[in-house]
Order: C-alpha cells, then sequence, then structure tokens
C-alpha cells in the first residue's frame, strides 16, 4: 500500500509539471477556439492591455473610474481635460466587484484620486467573472491578487489560463508584444478610453420584461470594497451610465437596484437623469457611441460641478 | 454523486483510506464501511431514494432466506414471485406507470372512448433499473438452487448497493460479486494501478468523447427539422460515439473503483464498434444486460432450442424488452426490434456465432473484409441509434429519411468550436484499436515503455480531460434507465 501511495504522489507530480508543459504547447501552438478550457488574449477587446501599461504615466488624477466595459466606452478624457480634469480609466470587460475590488487594491494608492466614479451595471454583479478575469489574467502583471482572484472565481477556464500565462511570462514569451490602438470599429485613447463611431444596427429593440439579478457573491464582494473605500476616506460615486431606453424599461426592478445602491453611498442613474436617442446615441443596446459619450459626458462634467465633487480651481 | 464531479474527487480517497486503513482489520467493519458509503453516494442525489434500495434489499434477504428453508414448489414458487412482483412493482410504477396510462388512454380514444387519467408525477429513481435487476439475480437464483442464500445482511445489502456500480452498472450477478463480500480483501499493488488506470481511460470516453460529442448531437437533434442529411449524418454518427463513451466510461470507472477496493466487476463492453456482426456487437456491448436477459430470459423461453420460429420468437422477446427496459417510450421499443430484426438473417443462416474472437486479432490492421464488415455493421447500429436519442418516432422516421435524400450532399452545420472533436475522436478510435485484446484500450498501452513514456502518455490524458471537460457538471446517459 506504501508503495502504491508513493508511486501515485509521484506520478502527480510529475503529471504537475507535464500539464504545465502541455498548457505552454497548446497555449502557444493552438487558436483559442480549439483550447476549449483555455483562453490567454492578450490584447483582447477592451485594450486593457493598454490601459495597464500606459498607467505608469498617470499619478495623482482627479478621477478615476473603474467598472464593465460601460466605463471605458462613457468617459472621454478628451472633455474632461477641457476642464482641467485629469483622469484614468480602470475599466474592463464585464468587470465584476472582484475585479474592481483587486484594481483599487492595486493601483489606487498610486493614481492616487480626488474621486471614484463606480460604474455599477446591474448585470455585473450576476456574470462569473470568467471573461474579465480571463482579461485580466492576459493583460496584467502577475501577482497574488491575480492568483487569488482566480481562485475566487474558481473556473477551469481561468485555472488554464492562469497557467499558462504563469509559464508564458517565465520564458517571456509576450515581452514584445505592442497592442495595435485601432481594433475593427474601436480606437484606443490615452487614458483608457475606447471610443465606437457606429450606430446601432436595428432601431427597434424590443426586450421582454425582466428583472435584474444580483448575486449574493457579488454584493459581499461590492460592500467589502466600499468599506475600503470609506476607510481609507476616499471620495467615491457609483453611477450607472446610460443604456437604450427600451432595454432600461423592460427591466421592471429598477427601483430596488437603484434603492439598493442609495444606500452604499452617494448614487445617480444616468438613465433617470438624462434622455439619448436609442438609435443615434448607441451602437448596441447597452453601449453609448462617440455622439453619446459627448453628450453624456457634458452633462455628466456638470453634475460633477453641481455635486461640487470635483474641483478644478 | 457523479463520477466526474469533485464531490466524489473527495469522497473517493476518504472511503479508500478509511477502507484500507482504518477497517482493514475486519472484514465486516470494511462491509459496513462499504454500505455507509454507498448509501451516502446515492443519497447525494435524493436521500428519500434510500428507501427503495433498502426496500429491495430486505425484501430478497428475506425471500432468499426463506426459500433456503422451504422445499415445497408451491411455495417456492409463491415467493420467488413475490419478489418479482415487487421488484417489478416498484419499477413499474415508478417507470412504466404514464407510459401505459397515456397508451391505453390513447388506445380508447380509437373507440371514441375519451379517458382522462392521472398521470403520476414522479421522478425516475436514479438506477432503479440497475439494482432491481441485481437483486432479482440474486433471488432467482436462489430459487433455482444455483446459489446458496446468504445469512450476511451486512454483505448483502453491500452487494446491492455497492457504489461503484450502484447507478448504471455493470450489472452484477449475485454469484460473482456476493462471494467477494465474505473473502477478506488483499490490497494488491497491481490491481489498484490497473484500477487507476481504467479509471482514467473511462474519464477520458465520457468527459472528453462523450460531453464534446453531446454539445454537438444535442444541437442537432433539438431541432433536426432544420438541418440537412449530412448535419444529421454527423450528429447521429457522434451520438454512436456519446452513447459508448458515456456507457462505457462510467463502466470502465465502475470497475476501476471496485478494483480499488479489492473487488472484481464483470466485463461491460469489449470494443462493439469493432464487431464484424450485429450478433457479435451485441456479445460486446452491455454485456452484463445481455447476459441477464439470456440467463433469466431468453434461456427460460427456450432459448436457442426448439424450432427456428420458437428461436426468432425468443429473440424479437429479448430485444424488445430489453429496448423496454431502457424506456418508456416507443423509441426504445423500436430501436429493440430493429436490432432484433438485423439479428434475424444471423439466426437463420445459423450463423450467428461466426466472430467470436475480437476483430483482426495478433494483427495490426484488419482485412479488407473485416474493414467493410466493421463499417457495414456500425452502419446498422447507426441507423438504430436514431431511434435511441429521438425523442419520438416520427422525429427518428424523419431524420433517416432526410438522411436518404439529396442533403446528404451539402455542406454539414459544423461550427468552428468543434472543429477540435474529429482529432480527439480519431486519437480515440486509434487508441481503441490499438488496445482491442485487453480488457480495456490502454491497459496495456506504453506498459513495456520506461516509467518516463507512460506517465507522459497518462499526463497527456489527464491534460485533455481538463482541456477538454465541460464546465458544468453532465450526467452519465444511462442514469435516467
Amino acid at each position: 500500500m506504501k508503495v502504491f501511495l508513493k508511486k501515485l504522489f509521484g506520478f502527480l507530480m510529475f503529471s504537475f509539471v507535464m500539464y504545465l508543459a502541455f498548457i505552454f504547447l497548446w497555449g502557444t501552438f493552438f487558436d483559442n477556439r480549439i483550447n476549449k478550457n483555455m483562453n490567454f488574449k492578450i490584447g483582447s477587446n477592451g485594450h486593457l492591455f493598454s490601459r495597464l501599461n500606459e498607467i505608469k504615466k498617470y499619478k495623482n488624477v482627479d478621477i478615476v473610474f473603474v467598472g464593465s466595459s460601460h466605463a471605458y466606452r462613457s468617459f472621454d478624457p478628451r472633455f474632461f481635460k477641457e476642464h482641467g480634469i485629469t483622469t484614468f480609466n480602470l475599466g474592463s470587460s464585464s468587470q465584476t466587484p472582484v475585479q474592481t475590488k483587486l484594481l483599487l487594491n492595486r493601483y489606487l494608492n498610486y493614481l492616487n484620486p480626488k474621486l471614484i466614479v463606480y460604474e455599477v451595471y446591474p448585470p455585473t454583479f450576476s456574470s462569473d467573472g470568467v471573461e474579465s478575469s480571463l482579461d485580466l489574467i492576459s493583460n496584467s502583471d502577475m501577482n497574488w491578487d491575480i492568483i487569488k482572484m482566480a481562485i475566487q472565481t474558481n473556473h477551469i477556464k481561468v485555472y488554464n489560463t492562469l497557467a499558462y500565462s504563469l509559464v508564458a511570462k517565465l520564458f517571456g514569451l509576450n515581452n514584445d508584444f505592442n497592442e495595435n490602438q485601432k481594433k475593427g470599429k474601436d480606437i484606443y485613447f490615452s487614458g483608457g478610453y475606447v471610443e465606437r463611431d457606429d450606430t446601432i444596427k436595428s432601431t427597434n429593440y424590443r426586450f421582454e420584461n425582466t428583472n435584474w439579478e444580483l448575486n449574493p457573491t457579488s454584493l459581499h464582494i461590492f460592500e467589502e470594497t466600499i468599506s475600503m473605500l470609506k476607510f481609507n476616506s476616499r471620495n467615491y460615486i457609483l453611477i450607472q451610465t446610460p443604456i437604450t431606453k427600451s432595454l432600461f424599461d423592460s427591466h421592471l426592478n429598477n427601483k430596488e437596484i437603484d434603492n439598493y445602491f442609495k444606500r452604499k453611498g452617494l448614487y445617480i442613474n444616468f438613465n433617470r437623469e438624462i434622455l439619448l436617442n436609442d438609435s443615434t446615441n448607441f451602437y448596441d443596446d447597452h453601449h453609448m457611441n462617440k455622439t453619446g459619450v459627448a453628450i453624456f459626458n457634458k452633462f455628466f462634467i456638470n453634475k460633477l460641478h453641481q455635486l461640487k465633487l470635483i474641483n478644478t480651481e | 454523486m457523479l463520477f466526474n464531479s469533485i464531490d466524489f474527487a473527495v469522497f473517493l480517497p476518504i472511503v479508500f483510506l478509511l477502507y484500507w486503513f482504518v477497517a482493514n482489520k475486519n472484514l465486516r467493519l470494511q462491509n459496513f464501511l462499504i454500505v455507509v458509503s454507498s448509501y451516502i453516494f446515492y443519497g447525494w442525489w435524493d436521500w428519500r431514494f434510500l428507501s427503495l434500495i433498502i426496500f429491495s434489499s430486505l425484501i430478497d434477504f428475506f425471500i432468499g432466506k426463506k426459500l433456503s428453508i422451504c422445499e415445497k414448489p408451491s411455495s417456492r414458487k409463491f415467493l420467488i414471485g413475490a419478489s418479482l412482483a415487487l421488484n417489478l412493482g416498484l419499477l413499474g410504477v415508478f417507470k412504466y406507470f404514464n407510459f401505459f396510462i397515456d397508451n391505453f388512454s390513447q388506445a380508447f380514444s380509437l373507440f371514441g372512448i375519451a379517458l382522462n387519467p392521472n398521470r403520476l408525477s414522479i421522478v425516475l429513481p436514479v438506477g432503479i433499473s440497475f439494482y432491481t435487476f441485481q437483486t432479482l439475480s440474486y433471488s432467482i437464483d436462489v430459487y433455482r438452487k444455483k446459489m446458496e442464500p446468504t445469512n450476511d445482511l451486512i454483505s448483502f445489502l453491500a452487494f446491492v448497493s455497492f457504489f461503484p456500480q450502484l447507478v448504471a452498472g455493470p450489472i452484477e450477478r449475485a454469484s460473482n460479486l456476493l462471494p467477494q463480500f465474505y473473502r477478506k480483501r488483499i490490497f494488491n499493488n497491481k490491481d489498484a494501478s490497473n484500477g487507476l488506470r481504467q479509471i482514467l481511460w473511462g474519464l477520458f470516453k465520457k468527459v472528453v468523447i462523450a460531453d464534446n460529442c453531446a454539445e454537438y448531437v444535442n444541437i442537432i437533434f433539438s431541432n433536426s427539422s432544420s438541418h440537412s442529411g449530412s448535419s444529421l449524418l454527423i450528429g447521429t454518427l457522434f451520438f454512436a460515439f456519446q452513447i459508448y463513451g458515456d456507457f462505457s466510461g462510467y463502466s470502465d470507472i465502475a470497475i476501476g473503483t471496485a478494483k480499488l477496493f479489492g473487488f472484481r466487476l464483470m466485463k461491460n463492453f469489449a470494443f462493439p464498434y469493432f464487431s464484424r456482426d450485429i450478433a457479435e456487437f451485441w456479445r460486446r456491448w452491455h454485456i452484463s444486460l445481455s447476459t441477464w436477459f439470456r440467463d433469466y430470459l431468453y434461456i427460460p423461453l427456450g432459448g436457442s432450442k426448439g424450432n427456428l420460429l420458437s428461436k426468432i420468437r425468443n429473440t424479437f422477446i429479448i430485444f424488445i424488452v430489453s429496448g423496454f427496459w431502457h424506456g418508456a417510450n416507443w423509441t426504445f421499443i423500436i430501436w429493440g426490434f430493429l436490432n432484433a430484426a438485423y439479428f434475424l438473417p444471423l439466426l437463420i443462416s445459423n450463423k450467428n456465432r461466426v466472430n467470436l474472437d475480437i476483430a483482426a486479432k495478433g494483427k495490426f490492421l484488419p482485412s479488407i473484409k473485416e474493414f467493410i464488415q466493421i463499417l457495414f455493421t456500425f452502419s446498422l447500429t447507426l441507423i438504430a441509434w436514431i431511434f435511441f436519442r429521438a425523442e419520438n418516432t416520427q422525429q427518428a422516421f424523419a431524420i433517416i429519411g432526410e438522411l436518404f435524400s439529396y442533403s446528404i450532399l451539402s455542406a454539414p452545420y459544423f461550427p468552428k468550436q468543434f472543429s477540435v472533436l474529429p482529432y480527439l475522436l480519431l486519437i480515440f478510435i486509434v487508441l481503441e484499436w490499438i488496445g482491442r485484446e485487453n480488457n480495456f484500450a490502454i491497459e496495456k498501452v506504453y506498459l513495456s515503455c520506461k516509467l518516463f513514456y507512460r506517465w507522459t502518455f497518462f499526463s497527456f490524458l489527464i491534460f485533455l480531460i481538463v482541456m477538454y471537460m465541460q464546465t458544468k457538471e453532465t450526467p452519465f446517459i444511462y442514469f435516467q434507465f
């Protein structure tokens, strides 16, 4: 029996090493579509690689944005600059509270913002966090926070991608990688903003009535982040950026959602504050296009001044 | 609890360590541990259904004891009748009640009599068909005086509920498995290593082959009317590998797990897709069920004795009953009927026992004749699998119609996400072919090679399992039977 257990232990150690070798081979030579449970995508949608790479250029900014694609697609730093406001966007695709917490823990003290704008799109509170975790693993530096995030996400795709990322970094595989600033219809602007100048394909989106779902684990982590911000006396504001009216109105529990976030701090749901045109100000049912962003940003900056949340004098 | 779950990955080592390190000094304690762990394993789905297993076990245990002291033929008949009635009665209520109610109601409606019977709203207990047949085999063997009844209740409960094969077989005979509970088990390094290899191969079949084929199959069969003949052909082909990978994978994990505990279970699959005729296929597919029907139904009906007509009748009876055993649906009955019809030419020409050895034994490649025979037999099974997989008979006939239409020549629907599947299937078929003379494909693969190569090969299988597994637990198909 002892011989068997010893041999089994030896095999498990051996296969662990071999596993990393196979992961490396698969990740390096095969397409992501073939790698069913691995998705290492350096320079993926959302330009997170560029964003995190240029963070060194930014320090002591006025505003830091966090949140999902709504964060990095809704705040154009050029409009803020016109008002003398410096910003940096830490948004990432489908960013859930797990990733928000990680990014704030990592960069908050360095960026040292006067205000944190936390974009809280309800679906990111019910997402499994896999997409956003993969984005971060593929495009950011590796540290214990990333490993902790992978464990929290607890998904085989995330573990495999993490394993590949570690081995790839060990061999310096992506050291020379440079991300293209223009990808398809997306253009990246310094400060973390991604612009899309496009209009909605279908003008008559119809959605069945439904409810936003917020999962308790995400809410728990979100509340931990809020507590951390409060503990560190950081100014923050929770917001929902505009989505198409048809999508917003199809959700029956918007009031409940608003009430929840209102209890967690200063909160503005811009779907109730500003009326955009579903067909000309959006490029899909929940992302603003260039013209939508321009209208929204002017409104948003005025709101910041009205609420005296930012002092640029 | 599923074999392909984290729960089982935790459960198995705990039971293994308790079994060999804590309970190893006392046989009864080891058997008791098997009973408790088997009940935990089963109760993981729904603990309420444990009462059915315990009830079934106790009925047959006490009927067995009674049979041992009763010599009066009429009383013995009454006892075995009671065992059959109770066991099959339970199976009937849970599995077939709604089927009969629906069909009676439809039959009456043909005569203009409208019935609105109450259907039962019950869940089919997992594995009920398997353990019912296993416990029945004990009562029948005791009745036939082919084995002595047991006085050891713990051993008997362990025999009925033995967790590796409880929910989807192999359906063990009491004469093979029960005596193993009386004997002291000694840990055997070679057997345990062999068991682990078999578990690994079973997991590969289930997780890599069956579950990935299932993804495509589900897309095609859930909307078969909108797919071309070529897509339906690929869907059917993949289903053949899905059902084989799923079920034989389960059997491999079960047999391998039993080896870890010092038990030997019967072989359930012997490379059926390399069969050269349908009779050989049925000697290699779900062996434990085929032999069960042979011993407890076919032979009592007269078997292959008597005239040709009675042989044909008996063959049809066992295939149709076997189909019905799989599920309360006409599709399964037609599946059984079709297999009996395939069998018929061999039976009439008395060629049903020609191919007893594995194809191309001792050779690397089959002869052209063998290859054509294998391909033909496989094609026959494909047609039958359509009935097995289809939701209803109309869908099955529509699919077959489409397969024989011009749309078979059109480009099939095959999204890029499945592009790796043909390669995985190729690896699988090659390994199965290479290992076809063993109990399972990788039993002796690389055994003569250096440890490094062997372990690299097994590590590669583990890698493929993790890389291509589903992210959600997927139950085994045969759990529904």
